[in-house]
């Protein structure tokens, strides 16, 4: 006789399963089918993939490359990271350093409240304090965008990484006569530099995937490489959103190649961000 | 003639639509990456998780294009239309892929690693002693599992304010993927309009149209809002949280 | 006899509690002062506010003196005052992210003492050797300082307070976990020490106060309850609590 209760726990059981098993299906899914069919566009390309110009619609097979665009999600997420990450440090040091004080809440609170705002809010925001009064957009205006999406998430970072340093440390640094700036620069810096660092991987990860944010203020130039930050220029998500948006199947087509260098470029970050948090201590 | 309601009843109907489906699968999951896997392949699951959960949406929403939108069309969408039309809900014939339906589906793919994610975490914070206690008094694994989910309520309604929030202010998939037509129907085959892809989709003509940015500026900003009430609410509870485990 | 440090009436509240009730206090010059106590009685909230190390913690009120040298510690510049008082703390805590070397280096090079890559070198060495640390690490002076043993990074956080050549050096119970081997090179360092400078050292050991103790200061209850030098006050004590802590230990 098999009781309700077993017959409740099979019942759990097998759902449980049954669902997870569908979850990593389809996630498994996902993977496979960027590489395969990514790998198809890149083998068919070569590594013009990574320095030519997307396909006409004219064109009767998925040629081309990802050239300009990929330079200009290096480019946009490189600046946003370079002025990220310095004020960030400074910013999360002061937050650890002055913990109770009323200010450091309210700045806490700003800050978190940046993390929040939709990164299509932020293109418009961008759209208008920049784009409009430059009149054109530029990859400047895609780095600022980009800057306002990685600053919160960065301060939040690094706060947590600078206070889980144990205080023996900070008192040991205080007590040799350092002062504050020193000891940010000579002891905390130093002991969290593996946390830093993989919080700085996971923030360009992120930066470099985002697609609204630029969307309204790099521009549409997908074909011709930048030359200067004042003009239009484009990344790799603008372009897969584009080339998703094409009538024309060959351009739809060649998306895969799109997909597959921002996917491996996404998969080196996250990599690194594991490697290094092991590492460097 | 601007009218922001049906874009918002599109951003509220495709959230509704897709967050229930991401319950469904993300509690699962963890329970299975927590209890089930042992060691090695539990921390290899909890990468894959992680890693898809941060993966680009933009990637999301072109393989939602490239396959599902054509795929789910014959295969799911047309089929249930013709053989259940009489419930509301599939009784529209489905033109193209692009419908509410196949958005929210597509988001909550996007969403489940996301959301596992956040539950996992408040699952793996419940104390062992917690759990030696449940087990001690003869439960199943299934049953402690149970319990362990109905512990970490407030963790989870936490998550899914942020994963809400992470929804309606997505851009990518519904802009693809959701048909950008301005109608409101009970039919989940109907392509709608949503906040981010209206914006998205007429940006281009906020210079040529009077007061269309500010229109668009206005929409943009009851997203921010909508968003922020969201995430405080989630960090409100998990400060509320720390209190509760001492932390 | 003048007093190095000097206390008198010294009050403090950290955060609105009231810890140190009225504190007088001296330690002479090259001498080793010791002060014990039971826990929670103030030593270390005593010792961390001659170095000024307390204002960090929260809201600090003083009143009375505390004085380094005549002068108010108080109207001397922070960082300055943090060179001329040294501090090792009870648990080893040498920077994991330096080398042996570099551990010992950066006071001196921090506050200026030395100028160049050879002078650096020498402070180094003097330092290490005065904390009967050099021979065992003079090897090994680019590694972490984890490869070392409590007791040697006890000892190298010895070396990194004397790298700036202070003219006080604060223990809070350095030897408390420590083995008993390296304890007692660490007792005979402090004793050499004090030809140098000024020793002010917090234990829970009543055999290592009278070991290397010359002055002894009782604590209880955020004040001094008795003060003297060790042997006068261990023989002829009739303070109760005095005779309870150094007989019994606590």
């Amino acid at each position: 006789m098999v009781s309700l209760r077993f017959i409740k726990v099979l019942a759990i059981r097998l759902t449980v399963a049954t669902l997870s098993i569908i979850s990593l299906a389809v996630i498994l899914l996902i993977h496979v089918s960027i590489l395969v069919n990514g790998l198809r566009i890149a083998l068919l390309n070569g590594f013009n993939l990574l320095t030519g110009t997307p396909p006409l619609p004219t064109e009767s097979k998925p040629l081309g490359g990802v050239g300009p665009s990929l330079v200009g999600s290096l480019l946009t997420s490189g600046l946003a990271i370079l002025i990220s990450t310095p004020v960030s440090i400074i910013l999360g040091f002061f937050l650890v350093e002055h913990r109770g004080s009323k200010f450091v809440g309210f700045v806490r609170a700003a800050f978190q409240s940046l993390y929040g705002l939709p990164t299509i809010t932020i293109s418009l925001i961008v759209y208008i304090l920049l784009v409009i009064p430059m009149r054109t957009q530029s990859l400047l205006a895609g780095s600022i965008s980009l800057l306002i999406v990685a600053l919160p998430m960065e301060l939040t970072y690094f706060e947590n990484v600078f206070s889980n340093i144990p205080l023996t440390y900070k008192e040991a640094g205080y007590s040799i006569g350092l002062d504050r700036l020193g000891l940010l620069t000579r002891v905390v810096l130093g002991i969290s530099k593996s946390g830093l660092a993989s919080a700085l991987t996971l923030t360009l990860a992120r930066v470099m995937g985002e697609t609204a944010p630029v969307l309204f203020t790099i521009g549409n130039a997908l074909t011709s490489y930048p030359t200067s930050l004042f003009q239009p220029s484009s990344t790799i998500t603008t372009l897969i959103f584009m080339l998703a948006s094409s009538p024309f199947q060959v351009q739809f087509d060649f998306a895969w190649g799109a997909v597959l260098t921002l996917y491996l470029i996404y998969l080196f970050l996250f990599t690194a961000s594991k490697l290094v948090r092991g590492v460097e201590l | 003639m601007y009218g922001l309601l049906t874009p918002l009843l599109g951003s509220l109907l495709v959230s509704t639509m897709a967050i229930p489906i991401v319950l469904i699968f993300s509690i699962p999951l963890v329970i299975v990456i927590v209890e089930y896997a042992r060691g090695p392949l539990s921390r290899i699951l909890d990468v894959i998780v992680d890693l898809t959960a941060g993966l680009p949406t933009i990637i999301f929403a072109y393989i939602g294009l490239a396959f599902l939108s054509n795929w789910l069309k014959y295969w799911v969408e047309k089929p249930l239309n013709r053989l259940l039309n009489f419930i509301p809900l599939f009784s529209c014939k489905p033109l193209t892929g692009q419908n509410i339906g196949t958005a929210a589906l597509i988001l909550a793919i996007s969403t489940v690693p996301f959301t596992t994610a956040l539950i996992r975490e408040a699952y793996k914070m419940i104390p062992h002693s917690m759990v030696e206690a449940l087990y001690s008094v003869g439960l199943y694994k299934e049953e402690v599992a149970y319990m362990k989910i109905s512990m970490i309520k407030t963790a989870i309604v936490s998550a899914i304010l942020f994963s809400t929030s992470r929804v309606l202010t997505e851009t990518t998939i519904v802009s693809l993927l959701a048909g950008n037509q301005f109608i409101i129907s009970s039919c989940i085959f109907t392509p709608m309009i949503t906040i981010p892809s209206l914006i998205v989709n007429n940006f281009g003509y906020s210079t040529i149209y009077p007061l269309l940015d500010s229109v668009l500026f206005t929409s943009a900003l009851i997203l921010y809002a909508i968003s922020l009430a969201l995430n405080f609410a989630g960090l409100y509870l998990n400060k509320r949280l720390e209190v509760i485990a001492g932390g | 006899m003048k007093c190095h440090v000097e206390a008198s009436g010294f009050r403090l509240r950290i955060n609105n509690t009231e810890i140190l009730r009225g504190v007088d206090f001296c330690a002479p010059k090259n001498s080793i002062s010791v002060i014990v106590g039971p826990s929670g009685s103030g030593k270390t909230t005593f010792l961390k506010t001659i170095n000024r190390l307390t204002e960090l913690y929260g809201k600090v009120e003083w009143s009375g003196d505390l004085k380094l040298d005549g002068e108010s510690i108080f109207t001397l510049n922070p960082v300055e005052l943090r060179r001329r008082v040294g501090m090792v703390f009870q648990i080893p805590n040498p920077f994991p992210h330096l080398s042996i070397f570099d551990n010992v280096a950066l006071p001196a090079k921090v506050n200026g003492i030395a100028r160049g890559d050879s002078d650096v070198r020498s402070i180094v060495k003097w330092a290490l050797e005065k904390a009967m640390l050099w021979d065992e690490v003079k090897d090994r002076l680019d590694k972490r300082p984890n490869i070392l043993s409590g007791g040697q990074k006890q000892r190298l956080c010895i070396a990194r307070a004397l790298a700036m050549r202070p003219e006080v050096l604060l223990l809070d119970e350095p030897t408390a976990n420590i083995d008993v081997v390296n304890s007692k090179k660490i007792e005979e360092a402090l004793r050499e020490l004090k030809n140098e400078l000024t020793i002010i050292m917090v234990t829970h050991n009543p055999n290592q106060a009278l070991r290397i103790g010359d002055y002894i200061a009782v604590m209880f209850e955020g004040r001094i309850v008795e003060e003297g030098p060790v042997r006068e006050v261990a023989l002829k004590t009739r303070n109760p609590i005095t005779q309870s802590l150094l007989s019994g230990g606590w």
